[in-house]
């Protein structure tokens, strides 16, 4: 998808109200440059009584009121001038009202098309892209758009039409000084131009030297134990004092420019006021222009050149509008998968890998080679291998993140690939190795895949995890929240809340993604017990690299550098497999010294 | 709308602004030169109208010294020199100050964050320290100079402009100073509902952001969990409230404007009534008229920033309380100044009743006595939360005890500088964190004059040369934040390399083997063991067998000392430590 393509996608549910914008916009102008027309009128017809020259107003004294009306009834003339104000005050505020509706419905349209891409891509896309800059995309960018959208879209409408529709007016009452008040207009426009598109290196210099220094602090901060304990405070401070006086001296520099920019670009604009004083005296010295008339030149001057000043700025920053829009472009066109393609299908447990094979994209050597096993319904199965033997893309397989380059996986007898990705993932629970919680209660954490619980099976499910003594300390209990702005959990309690909320539903499967060998060997023990003794048939899959956490499995597979080198039970793979053995001995040794 | 009138809002904290404007007083000369630019600007802006009233009332309706044009001119074309040019110059002394101020505070913040102990940043997220050394030292340095800057201007333009007006017209100028009080409520009124508006919106794009980045970084999760839909509808809401909240935020905004405009224009309409009628009737020149219209808009221009900028001051206020609480904090730990003589740390240590809690009333030791003999390897085992890494905590004096003392060398750590005990010291904690630089600037970090050969030498004694030689850059190869594309066995060992390139009398490891898997254990082993040679040593165990040779094993539970002695003694005690050792093979906690 091109990226403007994106941005008009969803504008056009909402494409009416650019022309109400428009529309308002256009008014707004309007009303705002009767005023010092208005003035002009009540300057030369009421108070130096000549008759009235503009359009409008011969209309306004030929229908409404007469000229001698007005000029005996001062009072009457001024409520004009209020009604004239009240007017553009009132398009004034419906522009507002429909700039912000009109980029607020865009803004969510667009952020909730972004959130359900990110949620669906696939996980070839979101594990080859870093995190930060998919969070940066779908925030930062999407924030440049809001402010192009809220106030630089409605500025630069409001310069276009200002400018045109006032040099009409001049032009029909004085052409000749209407183009000499109109000359700077395009030096000022290109000077804003070029200059600030030069000042992005600048600016640039400037948020590269800040984000340094942030992450100076940052760095400082995280890292306050290393740095206290070798006494390196004098060191931390001279490091920060260099990146904190390079990021005030850029952003002066900068500040010192911008200053140049505005000082010269208000002495070009007063410069061509000064212009029109004194040419607009002589033409009215000469009667070419009547003193009213010349009133509306002046103030027509500053209405206009303020506002391109202000065009020339925007335009230059078109390019950071352009790269975000393009950058959100480039998220949407991530690949995703669709959950719900294929059957729905009733899971009981009975797994087999028949020859599988794995190549992760981009990455030319095999994960898993001519795997295959069998795990029997309602049986517990662990997989052990070394960092690196595969052993985790097994779980990746069996929740379909990702599809076997080779071989078949087969769930109940049928193929695995036939099974909606849905149906799979809410009945085969994954407990990860590093699980996220939701910044939210531990309740709705432990709910957030069930749709409903009692209070005795939640409990009962704590105890078998170990947490009950856990919440019970905190004081609101079940409520406490967790997460980003609740209490910090501990590696073990975060898993164990894992294994809590995989647990309540119930599912006939569970893997464990090496997540058993992060708890203490106590709870490791109480949670296989407690999985023993389930009222429901449960196939259990536990991926591993520790003995203890294996050892009682009915079959264990060992894997090694992406081969399945012997499968059967601890005592079994004891005398056939001198791997495994190694590494039961290896652990012994570490543990018995 | 003098100042007193202003300081006096119930809204705004006198004694906090008065410490701001303390701080600022530092540049003092730097802000009187900017308050004298800002005069002289606003002075220009009053003079201008008077230009425009000349040409109209001499030039045009008298028609009188058209000789002098020329010389109109060029004192209109000088005037606008020196407004460009005060421009120029008010611009970059706001400036000036803004960066020297935010420069000012961001130093003395991270000096009193180098000073503060862990008890402070136990209680204060990163995030949250993080955010008072940015976004709020930017905030505040942005009111005190350009915001500071359009209250003086604004100030000193309706300043000027009211006496210009009352000297030419009293009666007139009357016609539109009356419409002050009136548009200042008006002002109060808004700057009230927009602040409150702006606010729930910050709050509710806090939490879009918040939802994005947990769902992106929790993705697998939510996919294994099945739970896309909830998630997707929760955001929806988000985002509806988002826009809900943004509109009615911009609708104050925008009715603000108009409403000042319309009060605004009774003032002008009034103008143009009465002072019509005195130019009708020749006691008033049109010139004037048309000058008192012009200042009309001149004048309620500040005024239409008064929301924003009393906005914006509130929101300011709030960052200033926040900077101001980082820098009052309480420093827990009072240093003794450091003398010349230099006195090696042996590492005879001697815990003598100490008594610690972090939270009153929830003692973490009680009565707590421990002694170490120089070059000796003690380890301390049991269940978490016992008080293991308190202890440790407490002898590199990260925190101070409630009551006892802690003796090295005979001699009470507090009557010592921090620096003598702190650069004997040689620590690694659980979780390695490496600075960025290169892997040789990480492993110089405890004593960064050591030479490559000190470096390489730490390397090869802990094993952790071989990897980096691997290293495209060798020793010279960057670490980047938070040391990624290393893995953590690998950032461990580097750790342990700083540790030893420090030269340190004194070891502590606290739980350092905690995150290495099973195939690094031989390595780190004979790291370890190197690493313990000869000096007195801590180590808050976590694998047995970094425990089994230690020469005193202490098993700490609630606090206290329930067993100790060697691997031996404690075995054939049968009891905690049996028991430990025997149930549990690798991990004795989480």
């Amino acid at each position: 998808m091109s990226s403007y393509k994106l941005l008009l996608n969803h504008i056009r549910k909402t494409a009416w109200m650019v022309g109400a914008l428009l529309l308002f916009t256009m008014l707004v102008v309007l009303f705002t440059l009767m005023t010092p027309l208005y003035v002009s009128f009540f300057v030369d017809t009421i108070l130096n009584l000549s008759e009235p020259s503009h359009p409008i107003f011969i209309w306004l004294t030929n229908t409404i009121v007469s000229v001698d009306v007005l000029r005996s009834n001062l009072w009457l003339a001024g409520i004009m001038l209020v009604l004239v104000t009240l007017l553009s005050g009132i398009f004034m505020f419906l522009r507002g009202a429909f700039n912000a509706i009109l980029s607020e419905r865009v803004i969510e349209s667009l952020r909730n098309a972004l959130y359900k891409h990110v949620l669906s891509l696939s996980h070839k896309e979101w594990s080859s892209h870093h995190s930060g800059d998919m969070i940066q995309r779908v925030t930062s960018d999407v924030d440049v758009l809001r402010r192009f959208l809220s106030s630089q879209l409605s500025e630069l409408m409001y310069a276009i039409f200002m400018s045109t529709m006032a040099f009409v007016i001049l032009l029909g009452i004085q052409p000749n000084l209407a183009w000499i008040s109109m000359m700077v207009m395009p030096i000022i426009f290109t000077f804003a131009f070029v200059f600030f598109k030069r000042m992005q290196k600048a600016f640039k210099a400037s948020d590269e030297a800040e984000s340094e220094l942030t992450t100076t602090i940052q760095e400082n901060i995280q890292g306050v134990r290393v740095v206290k304990a070798f006494h390196q405070e004098s060191h931390e401070m001279s490091k920060f004092e260099s990146r904190n006086a390079t990021y005030r001296d850029l952003t002066y520099k900068l500040i010192h420019q911008l200053g140049m920019y505005w000082g010269l670009s208000d002495f070009f604009i007063l410069l061509q006021i000064v212009l029109v004083v004194v040419t607009g005296i002589s033409f009215v010295l000469r009667g070419q222009l009547s003193v009213g008339e010349y009133t509306v030149f002046v103030s027509y001057v500053s209405m206009v050149l303020w506002p391109i000043r202000n065009v020339g700025r925007i335009l230059s920053d078109m390019g950071k509008v352009d790269v975000a829009l393009t950058r959100c472009a480039q998220l949407m066109n991530y690949q995703i998968e669709n959950v719900n393609e294929g059957i729905e299908h009733k899971v009981v447990g009975q797994v087999e890998f028949d020859n599988v094979s794995l190549i992760y994209p981009d990455d030319h050597k095999k994960v898993l080679e001519g795997v295959s096993f069998t795990i029997d319904a309602y049986s517990t199965v662990a997989i052990m291998g070394a960092t690196g033997s595969g052993k985790s893309s097994i779980v990746s397989l069996m929740a379909r993140l990702v599809e076997p380059s080779e071989g078949v996986i087969l769930m109940d007898g049928v193929p695995l690939s036939d099974i909606s990705k849905h149906s799979l993932r809410s009945q085969c629970s994954i407990v990860l190795q590093e699980p996220t919680l939701f910044s939210d209660s531990i309740r709705n954490n432990l709910l957030v895949a069930s749709s409903e619980m009692n209070d005795e099976l939640i409990h009962s499910i704590l105890t078998q995890t170990s947490l009950s003594s856990m919440i019970e300390n905190f004081e609101a209990g079940l409520e406490t929240k967790v997460g980003e702005n609740g209490v910090t959990l501990s590696g073990g309690q975060k898993q164990r809340l894992a294994m809590a909320r995989a647990l309540i539903l119930r599912s006939p499967m569970i893997i464990f993604d090496d997540s058993l060998s992060a708890l203490d060997a106590k709870t490791d023990a109480h949670v296989r017990t407690a999985l023993d003794q389930v009222d429901y048939p449960l196939t259990t899959l536990i991926i591993t690299h520790r003995v203890a956490s294996a050892k009682h499995a009915e079959k264990i597979i060992f894997l090694k550098d992406g081969q399945v080198i012997a499968q059967g039970t601890h005592d079994q793979l004891m005398t056939s497999c001198a791997d495994y053995a190694h590494v039961v001995s290896l652990q012994e040794e570490v543990h018995h010294g | 709308m003098d100042d007193q009138e202003f300081s006096s809002l119930p809204s705004l904290d006198q004694g906090l602004w008065k410490r701001i404007l303390s701080i600022l007083w530092i540049f003092k000369r730097d802000v009187l030169i900017l308050f004298s630019f800002m005069v002289t600007l606003a002075l220009g802006d009053v003079i201008f109208p008077l230009f425009n009233r000349f040409a109209l009332d001499e030039f045009i309706s008298a028609g009188r010294y058209l000789d002098r044009i020329p010389l109109f001119a060029s004192l209109y074309v000088m005037l606008i020199v020196v407004q460009t040019f005060m421009v120029y110059l008010f611009i970059k002394q706001a400036g000036k100050i803004e960066m020297n101020f935010a420069y000012h505070m961001r130093k003395v913040s991270f000096e009193k964050l180098q000073r503060l102990s862990f008890s402070y940043y136990d209680t204060h997220a990163s995030g949250w320290i993080l955010s008072r050394m940015t976004s709020d030292i930017n905030r505040l340095s942005e009111i005190v100079s350009w915001g500071l800057l359009d209250m003086v201007w604004g100030l000193a333009m309706m300043i000027g402009i009211s006496v210009v007006m009352l000297i030419i017209n009293a009666y007139l100028a009357l016609l539109v100073l009356v419409m002050v009080p009136v548009l200042y409520v008006i002002a109060r009124y808004f700057q009230k509902q927009i602040l409150k508006a702006y606010r729930d919106v910050r709050k509710i794009n806090s939490m879009i952001t918040a939802d994005f980045s947990e769902m992106i970084l929790g993705i697998k999760s939510i996919k294994t969990l099945a739970i896309e839909p909830k998630r997707e509808k929760s955001f929806s809401t988000l985002a509806t409230s988002m826009r809900q909240k943004s509109i009615r935020s911009a609708l104050f905004s925008s009715l603000f404007m108009p409403i000042v405009f319309a009060f605004a224009s009774i003032s002008s309409a009034s103008l143009l009534s009465f002072g019509g009628q005195a130019v009708l009737v020749g006691t008033l020149g049109l010139g004037t008229l048309l000058l008192y219209v012009q200042y009309v808009n001149a004048f309620f221009e500040p005024l239409r920033n008064i929301a924003r900028i009393l906005a914006e001051m509130q929101m300011a206020q709030a960052s200033a309380e926040r900077v101001l609480s980082l820098l009052d904090a309480k420093e827990d730990i009072v240093d003794v100044s450091v003398t010349n003589e230099h006195i090696p740390l042996k590492g005879d240590i001697v815990f003598d009743n100490v008594n610690f809690h972090y939270i009153e009333g929830e003692n973490v030791l009680t009565d707590f006595n421990l002694k170490i003999k120089a070059g000796q390897t003690v380890a301390l085992v049991g269940e978490s939360g016992g008080g293991k890494s308190t202890i440790v905590n407490l002898l590199c004096r990260f925190y101070e005890p409630t009551s006892g003392q802690i003796l090295i060398d005979g001699i009470n750590i507090q009557e010592r500088p921090l620096s003598w005990l702190r650069s004997s010291l040689g620590y690694v904690l659980q979780t390695p964190h490496l600075f960025m630089g290169t892997i040789a600037s990480n492993i110089a970090y405890g004593r960064p004059n050591a030479s490559l050969e000190d470096i390489i030498s730490a390397a090869k004694a802990v094993h952790a040369h071989d990897f980096i030689m691997k290293l495209e850059k060798g020793y010279d190869e960057p670490v980047l934040e938070g040391g990624a594309k290393l893995s953590v066995g690998e950032k461990q060992l580097i750790s342990f390399a700083r540790a030893l390139c420090a030269n340190p009398s004194l070891i502590i490891l606290d739980e350092a083997t905690a995150s290495i898997d099973s195939n690094h254990e031989a390595i780190l082993q004979d790291a370890i063991k190197t690493l313990l040679k000869g000096k007195s040593a801590v180590v808050v165990a976590h694998r047995l067998s970094t425990i089994v040779n230690a020469d005193l094993i202490c098993v700490i539970s609630k606090g206290r000392i329930v067993e100790s002695g060697t691997h031996n003694e404690l075995i054939n005690l049968k009891k905690r430590y049996y028991e430990l050792y025997t149930h549990q093979f690798e991990q004795l906690d989480d």
